[in-house]
């Protein structure tokens, strides 16, 4: 039994150093993340509750699907903590915008703990959080929402230029819509709009031979300078605990 | 006093040299036919006196690539205090920085009766500190674009695609750069924000039939004009 268990703590051990690994190789696509950021598994969002230094912590991984927020409105719901710890590749954008509403209007706290990424749609989940904390070695990746990952986008791009042209207008307009919608969370949130202008909107959607970078990882300095984390405590912030491993 | 300049602007009406406007429903977002909004093609400044009043500069024509330096020295000159704005628009960007040059320089803006100020002209409209609109004048509002034209697209189309979605991707991101500009605009503009995102994206297609005539009900909703000092005003006719 004993042996089990020192192959099983060797087994996490070997895993855990494998994805520090992979989290601190550069991408060479992108050159300001690391090759494979840990935003977690493509599963709709989990809420998990745990225990972290005697306190509940809300764990919010995954993907973030069309039909999250009733789950985590259930999730704040019953949650007696107040600090969301976030893992994500994204998702819905404009489910991301509302669901950090949500944590808004629930006064919770956001964190990007040590080695997890919170990336795309995952960026407006924790923005929404009153206080938003990155710790040393957390990813915060930003990128250009993109329209042509849509189904009915790729089927009429698939069909040829003159289908494409009928799409161009609406990919317009809908761009500007989402885009005032961005502008009008980051006001809410508190967060300087130069965000948008200066880092996001000046990624590519599609990466090509000259810019192929599409991902966008923030220092920290970048994070405080656009109000992105807002812990301004005196002196460091204790990093907090590292999260609960999981199984992908 | 009164009498002398009434007559004296109801000649300049009847000399004007384009016909104007049918008289728009007030409360109907369908703009009329043939808007009177100048055929200048290059935006002309002229200073109009006005007896026992202050000079007006009116601002008339196609909002060219070039326009900025010849407003900036008609402002250098002007002795008044308000535009007066007819022009079927142009481009975007020039429009949106005449219209912070019309702020620092605490212009009002004003639509005569009679007179339509379209698409990019709206921006110059905005960048007035005390905005009206008279009765029967209009103020036309539409998506402002820089897609290329399909021609260009279909040169543009790789074959299987991957130069078409980066066209539009490449849309897409100009689109979101321009919104936030547009939103940045409104706000220093005292203007609320949702007249984007209520009106303005909800334009679809080119030309006339994206173009939306503000109702006088829109236009305080969003404080698109804002001269609301005193009650109803007496009309100002166009020249």
């Amino acid at each position: 039994m004993r042996r089990k268990l020192a192959s099983l703590l060797a087994l996490l051990a070997l895993t855990s150093a494998q994805a520090s690994i992979a989290q601190t190789q550069r991408d060479p696509l992108n050159p300001t993340c690391p090759r494979t950021p840990n935003w977690g598994t493509n599963q709709p969002m989990t809420f998990t509750v745990h225990q972290v230094n005697g306190r509940p912590v809300l764990l919010a991984e995954g993907r973030i699907d069309d039909n999250l927020l009733p789950r985590l409105q259930e999730a704040l719901r019953t949650f007696q903590g107040d600090e969301i710890w976030l893992r994500s590749g994204g998702g819905n954008a404009r489910i991301g915008n509302q669901a950090g509403t949500l944590i808004r209007q629930s006064n919770m706290t956001t964190r990007i703990p040590q080695g997890w990424a919170c990336f795309s749609a995952c960026n407006f989940l924790f923005m929404g959080g009153v206080v938003r904390h990155i710790d040393e070695g957390g990813l915060f990746i930003v990128h250009m929402f993109t329209f042509t990952s849509d189904p009915t986008v790729r089927r009429q791009v698939a069909q040829g230029a003159d289908s494409s042209i009928g799409v161009i207008s609406d990919v317009e307009q809908n761009s500007a819509l989402l885009a005032s919608e961005d502008n009008d969370f980051l006001i809410r949130m508190g967060l300087y709009r130069t965000l948008l202008t200066e880092v996001m909107y000046q990624q590519r959607a599609v990466g090509d031979s000259s810019n192929p970078s599409t991902m966008r990882c923030l220092t920290l300095d970048e994070a405080r300078h656009y109000n992105v984390v807002n812990d301004r405590y005196e002196g460091p912030t204790e990093p907090a605990p590292p999260p609960p491993r999981r199984r992908h | 006093m009164r009498s002398r300049r009434a007559a004296f602007l109801a000649l300049l009406a009847l000399i004007s040299s384009e016909p104007a406007s049918a008289q728009p429903d007030p409360n109907s977002p369908i703009c009329p036919p043939n808007p009177n909004w100048s055929t200048y093609p290059r935006m002309r400044f002229t200073v109009q006196a006005v007896p026992g009043s202050y000079p007006v500069l009116l601002a008339e024509g196609q909002i060219d690539d070039e326009m900025l330096p010849r407003l900036e020295e008609a402002l250098r000159t002007f002795r008044g205090n308000e535009i007066w704005l007819r022009s079927s628009g142009g481009n975007a960007g020039v429009a949106n920085r005449a219209g912070f040059l019309i702020h620092r320089n605490t212009l009002s803006t004003r639509i005569p009766a009679g007179w339509a100020c379209s698409s990019a002209c709206a921006w110059m409209f905005m960048g007035g500190v005390v905005r009206s609109v008279d009765p029967g004048g209009l103020l036309i509002v539409q998506v402002l674009s820089d897609n290329p034209d399909p021609a260009a697209l279909r040169r543009q189309a790789a074959p299987g695609g991957d130069g078409m979605a980066r066209t539009i991707e490449n849309v897409a991101q100009e689109s979101a750069r321009r919104a936030t500009e547009e939103n940045n605009f409104l706000m220093a503009m005292g203007i609320s924000r949702q007249l984007l995102t209520d009106i303005i994206y909800r334009q679809t297609g080119p030309g006339e039939a994206g173009r939306r005539c503000l109702t006088v009900e829109e236009m305080h909703r969003y404080n698109v004009v804002n001269d609301v000092y005193g009650g109803p005003r007496q009309a100002k006719q166009a020249p």
